[in-house]
């Protein structure tokens, strides 16, 4: 499969006295659904806003769809991935949300006869069509997301950075903008890379990478990055509740593989009650 | 004395065309000494009516009597002034509040901004820093070297250090990596358990909800939808699933194993009860 970002020996600092982004290589692969976690100032945002081009690597390369990230090609490769933030309130700029999904059609210099299709189409993809017109004041923080989301669909980006974007949104929010994400990836094969403290939603991705200190810690698959439980809690992590759940069985002598998610769980005691 | 709250009603920009009711009558009793959590969908009032609770915002219609202040409408702010210290309020991302040069100047500007002298401003900082999990080698940095989770420290110590009898706090773990959140939630449990601090919690994280509050008030549409004991409450999963609330892991397990056949009594609300309640199941059948 072909890697959707490469990523080789990166490096990144703010300032002189310390090393945000120490010498990191990682790969994602085209239509996976990739999660970053990390303690808080692990450097998990930075990278986030050196994919996109917001900030300048001070060595090492990137590249998007096989293509080289640079000052030349940055404004190119936006085509290809769409970021969406933590805060619902700094990312809109439009005074409508049409005006404000177009915005980026408009940086794109798409002809405006073609606008109005793509931004209603974008707008029903993520269920906000009735608020076409609607001010942004009037919008809750979870819809704010969505029309974010709209703007980037507008694009049609093959790859989509969620930056904890659901941290600050109440847990209907939170709940519609994960369906909105999974469905984007199942269903356009978009590749997903989202970062975030939520373990449940770490356990339901494709693979991890966990980041410590500006260093990549672990990569793997949720199962293999959730079995080293110790090393989790020294980086100011934790595990998801159905593995704290499933360690617990796994004490009493019941249950011999980790589950890491509830149908998992439930799947395994199930066997365990029927076999006896 | 517990907090009473009767009637409360506020309507921000009154007799405007943008007039918003916000709280439409709110009757509550939050119990003194306890953690309260106060949950509802965004736009459900949440804010508002914490705001209520150190005199930020003076209702419009109705009562609220809280620390020995008996607050009503049309009441002035220097009225309210001393409550603030009773008071405590932390809001969402408090570490965006931050603006003095040191730490250690930005926690004493709250006891100098109510006329304590520098020199004992500067002790209840040194008295403080140890509660939030901070020590004095950071007294000179500046709060803008931290990482967020100490910023967050920082700020809370600045309402701690005015020593209030009531914390009211607004999301306090939200964007707060795992343990972060853990040791942040611990803060206010020691607080609340040796220093006898009321804490009222705005949150949407129902595991906090659980595993560390007492009472819980749910908000919705500017109304109390329900208020009750926290055990109580999570005895009624179908229920909290009805009215859109993510109910916490150990809730959402017990279902899916109730719907699998298995018996688990609404009662069990640990980790350990149903690890034994259903390993007891599992060993029936051998």
């Amino acid at each position: 499969m072909t890697n959707a970002i490469e990523v080789k020996d990166l490096c990144f600092s703010y300032d002189e006295k310390k090393t945000t982004i120490d010498h990191i290589s990682f790969s994602i692969p085209q239509g996976s659904y990739t999660t970053i976690i990390g303690h808080n100032g692990s450097g998990k945002s930075t990278i986030a806003k050196l994919l996109i081009g917001l900030l300048r690597a001070k060595s090492g390369s990137i590249r998007i769809m096989g293509q080289e990230l640079t000052e030349e090609t940055v404004y190119d490769l936006r085509k290809h991935v769409g970021i969406v933030f933590q805060n619902p309130d700094n990312q809109f700029i439009g005074s409508t949300v049409a005006d404000d999904i177009a915005f980026g059609l408009e940086n794109h210099c798409v002809p405006p006869e073609q606008m109005q299709e793509i931004v209603e189409k974008s707008a029903a993809k993520v269920g906000m069509t009735e608020y076409l017109n609607t001010e942004p004041t009037n919008l809750s923080g979870g819809q704010k997301q969505r029309v974010a989301i709209a703007g980037i669909l507008a694009i049609t980006p093959d790859i989509i950075i969620f930056d904890e974007s659901t941290s600050m949104l109440d847990p209907q929010g939170k709940a519609s903008i994960n369906e909105q994400i999974r469905q984007l990836h199942e269903e356009r094969k978009i590749t997903v890379l989202s970062i975030t403290h939520d373990m449940e939603e770490v356990a339901q991705s494709e693979y991890v990478l966990v980041l410590n200190k500006g260093k990549i810690e672990m990569n793997g698959s949720p199962k293999y990055v959730f079995s080293n439980h110790g090393k989790l809690r020294d980086m100011q992590l934790d595990i998801p509740f159905a593995l704290q759940f499933s360690r617990k069985m796994q004490e009493k002598g019941f249950l011999s593989i980790d589950a890491i998610t509830l149908d998992e769980v439930v799947n395994q005691l199930c066997q365990l009650k029927s076999k006896n | 004395m517990s907090i009473e709250i009767k009637e409360l009603e506020h309507t921000y920009n009154a007799n405007t065309p943008f007039q918003h009711a916000a709280l439409k009558g709110i009757d509550l009793e939050i119990p003194e000494g306890k953690v309260t959590a106060i949950i509802g969908q965004t736009g459900s009032g949440k804010s508002t009516l914490v705001q209520h609770l150190n005199g930020l915002l003076i209702p419009t219609a109705g009562t609220l009597d809280i620390c020995g202040f008996h607050i009503q409408p049309l009441l002035k702010i220097k009225d309210v002034k001393e409550l603030r210290r009773k008071v405590g309020l932390v809001f969402q991302f408090p570490e965006y509040q931050l603006f003095e040069e040191t730490i250690e100047k930005d926690i004493a500007f709250g006891p100098k901004n109510f006329g304590t002298s520098e020199e004992d401003a500067r002790k209840l900082v040194n008295e403080i820093l140890p509660y939030v999990g901070l020590d004095e080698s950071y007294l000179e940095r500046s709060p803008f070297e931290l990482s967020g989770g100490q910023k967050r420290r920082v700020a809370i110590a600045g309402i701690l250090v005015l020593n209030p009898d009531v914390l009211v706090l607004d999301e306090p773990t939200a964007g707060l990596d795992p343990q972060g959140a853990k040791e942040m939630m611990q803060l206010f449990m020691n607080l609340n358990q040796k220093a006898g601090k009321t804490v009222v919690l705005v949150t949407h994280d129902m595991e906090h909800v659980m595993n560390y509050c007492d009472h819980v008030i749910i908000l919705d549409h500017g109304k109390v939808k329900h208020e009750s004991n926290v055990k109580t409450f999570f005895m009624h999963p179908e229920w909290i699933t009805s009215i859109g609330i993510n109910p916490p892991g150990l809730i959402r397990l017990k279902l899916q194993l109730q719907k699998k056949g298995f018996d688990i009594p609404t009662s069990v609300l640990t980790m350990d009860e149903l690890v034994e309640c259903v390993t007891r199941q599992v060993k029936d059948h051998a």
